[in-house]
């Protein structure tokens, strides 16, 4: 039974079908994206060659630390950030934050540390937003921006991929009041009378056991999209007049006394050493507002911990190194409010479960892609002869291989661009040269038919080409890298020449068991 | 214009751009009633949090109900309750 009577079904399944078919090819690209971003950090170990240490912050840094805070500018001692990238190399960030033209930014020195010797490899000072962007994590950067903006500057972009987060809850919730059946469909067993029905049957059946993920990865979406475009500076006028420094200050959970009495800092090392002691996991990031200062706070995060969803962050008094206890990522107690925001983090990037919740929401993504993909194609297909819907099914596969050519060719630009230290500008020209490419074939290439096939035959080329081009300019094999703490990179290496075998297999010796029995059967009006 | 067409443009108004402002609305409006429990947090994560819900209900029952007129007047009392609270903040500051 469904819970809308036939009038408002009706509408319902015009707003599906509408908001899919005009933003669909976005709302794809943006899913797509993110089921590839769910790895993001084994994209970026991978991309970068692997980690040249795992020691990361359980090493002692206090020496280090000290000397670089001894430098620079004692303005920028009020916040200082320490962390590891993928490729291994320590980052710290020393910085003061000002307001440009009404916008807070931050201004300070960054230092990039090699992690085995900490010797310093570069070191840039000015505005945060200014620095040249790190080489080795621009294709990981790349997929996260086109899948969080589109590449759209802010907040344009945000605005955007919130509207199709939007689309997709909405196609989530149209598709739950739509079921006439809900359990049935979970179950149903795709008709082989028609292609059309086939493709109908197929569509209910995955769309029916993703709803749920679709819900969750859609609403938790649009929050991430809409809450800095305008979810902050809104509450900040309502609450705050306007401030959103105060605003800040309320969330971070910042302490009203100040003490600027100079003090020195406790020894880094013991604080991550007690902290690791307590929670059981080493830190990921350190961070100290009020270096060499008596109101100095140091603050450690550490990843989920077992049977935890969410990472913790400790805190320490800077110049006793005495644990304080845990700080909730919003506030200074714990709240319902930070339980649901800490929530939100793990539901989106389904990082809740290790490696494993990561496949199950990489595999989730996909399914996701693969709803928005059939429903365009149902949407042509109850469209055929039609000669105002003639573009649409070349246009749906040139997007749906070609967003993968694309990502695949920027990975191209990456990788032979790296050595040169210009892989930021050649990921970005390798996808416009793959979307390029991509549109041309949509435009020459007779049939959807042949499109598909040309496709997956660039693909299957493509994938297998990215681990033999990054393995061709790498200095370390897999045996090195194997022996180094690296499997992820190998694990890499071998899933991209399988997903080129996969397609390959499925494009030119897999038999299409619907296709043959629409052509024995026909292709019956629905 | 006939007035199946009048309805349908009726109803995209109130699903599109009336839904969008109340969701907004909403979310402006809850840090103004929410209580803020004792971190003094609540009021606003969850003012944030929840405008994907805020913008979704006005926006499914803007369709789903079959009376046009109701689906108005339900909105607009939304839309006047919310601004009203919104209002008030302003004036209490």
């Amino acid at each position: 039974m469904s819970f809308v009577n036939k009038d408002a079904s009706k509408r319902l399944l015009a707003v599906h079908g509408w908001s899919g078919t005009v933003l669909g090819l976005f709302l794809y690209v943006v899913v797509l994206t993110g089921a590839i971003a769910v790895f993001r950090h084994e994209i970026g170990e991978w991309s970068a060659g692997g980690a040249k240490s795992h020691v990361a912050l359980d090493q002692p840094l206090n020496a280090r630390l000290a000397e670089i805070a001894n430098q620079i500018d004692p303005e920028y001692l009020k916040s200082a950030f320490v962390f590891s990238r993928d490729s291994g190399e320590i980052v710290t960030l020393f910085s003061t934050t000002e307001r440009v033209d009404g916008e807070l930014r931050q201004r300070g020195v960054r230092t990039v540390l090699d992690p085995v010797t900490l010797e310093e490899v570069q070191r840039d000072e000015g505005y945060f937003g200014d620095f040249a962007p790190d080489q080795k994590s621009a294709l990981e950067r790349f997929i996260v921006r086109l899948h969080v903006s589109l590449h759209a500057p802010r907040p344009w972009g945000l605005w955007a991929t919130g509207i199709l987060g939007f689309v997709m809850l909405s196609a989530a919730i149209s598709g739950i009041l739509l079921h006439k059946n809900m359990i049935r469909d979970l179950f149903v067993a795709p008709r082989w009378s028609s292609l059309l029905l086939n493709r109908r049957d197929r569509h209910i059946l995955a769309g029916s056991w993703s709803l749920p993920f679709s819900f969750i990865l859609a609403f938790t979406g649009t929050f991430f999209s809409f809450a800095g475009a305008i979810g902050l500076p809104i509450v900040a006028i309502v609450a705050f007049g306007g401030d959103q420094e105060k605003l800040i200050r309320e969330i971070q959970g910042v302490p009203a006394t100040q003490d600027s009495t100079p003090a020195a800092l406790t020894n880094i090392d013991t604080v991550v050493a007690q902290s690791t002691q307590i929670v059981g996991s080493k830190p990921t990031a350190i961070s100290v507002r009020n270096w060499g200062r008596a109101d100095a706070l140091i603050t450690l995060r550490h990843p989920a911990a077992q049977g935890s969803l969410n990472g913790s962050l400790h805190r320490f008094a800077g110049p006793s190194g005495d644990y304080l206890g845990l700080k909730p990522n919003i506030g200074t107690q714990p709240s319902a409010g930070n339980t649901a925001v800490g929530l939100i983090g793990p539901l989106h990037f389904g990082t809740f479960g290790g490696l494993l919740s990561k496949i199950v929401w990489f595999s989730l993504g996909l399914a996701t892609c693969y709803i928005t993909l059939t429903g365009l194609q149902l949407w042509v297909q109850r469209r055929a002869g039609e000669a105002a819907w003639a573009w649409l099914p070349k246009t749906v596969t040139t997007v749906g291989y070609g967003t993968g050519v694309a990502l695949a060719s920027a990975g191209m630009g990456f990788f032979t661009a790296l050595p040169f230290g210009r892989a930021v500008d050649a990921t970005a020209f390798g996808f416009l040269a793959g979307a390029a490419v991509s549109i041309l074939l949509g435009a020459v290439v007779s049939t959807n038919e042949r499109l598909e096939k040309v496709f997956a035959g660039l693909l299957a080329i493509l994938l297998p080409l990215l681990p033999a081009t990054r393995m061709a300019l790498a200095e370390d094999g897999w045996g090195t890298l194997l022996a180094t703490g690296n499997a992820a990179v190998v694990s890499f290496d071998i899933v991209m020449m399988f997903a080129g075998a996969f397609i390959a297999y499925w494009a030119f010796w897999h038999k299409d068991a619907a296709a043959d029995h629409a052509v024995v059967v026909g292709t019956p009006a629905e | 214009m006939n007035t199946d067409r009048k309805k349908t443009l009726g109803r995209w108004v109130l699903a599109g751009p009336v839904s969008l402002v109340i969701g907004v609305l909403l979310m402006a409006s809850t840090p103004t009633w929410f209580p803020a429990g004792a971190a003094g947090v609540n009021n606003l994560a969850f003012a944030v949090i929840l405008f994907p819900a805020y913008w979704a209900i006005p926006f499914f029952y803007a369709i789903i109900d079959n009376n046009l007129k109701r689906v108005s007047l339900v909105l607009f009392a939304a839309l006047a309750v919310n601004t009203a609270l919104v209002a008030w903040s302003f004036l209490k500051a």
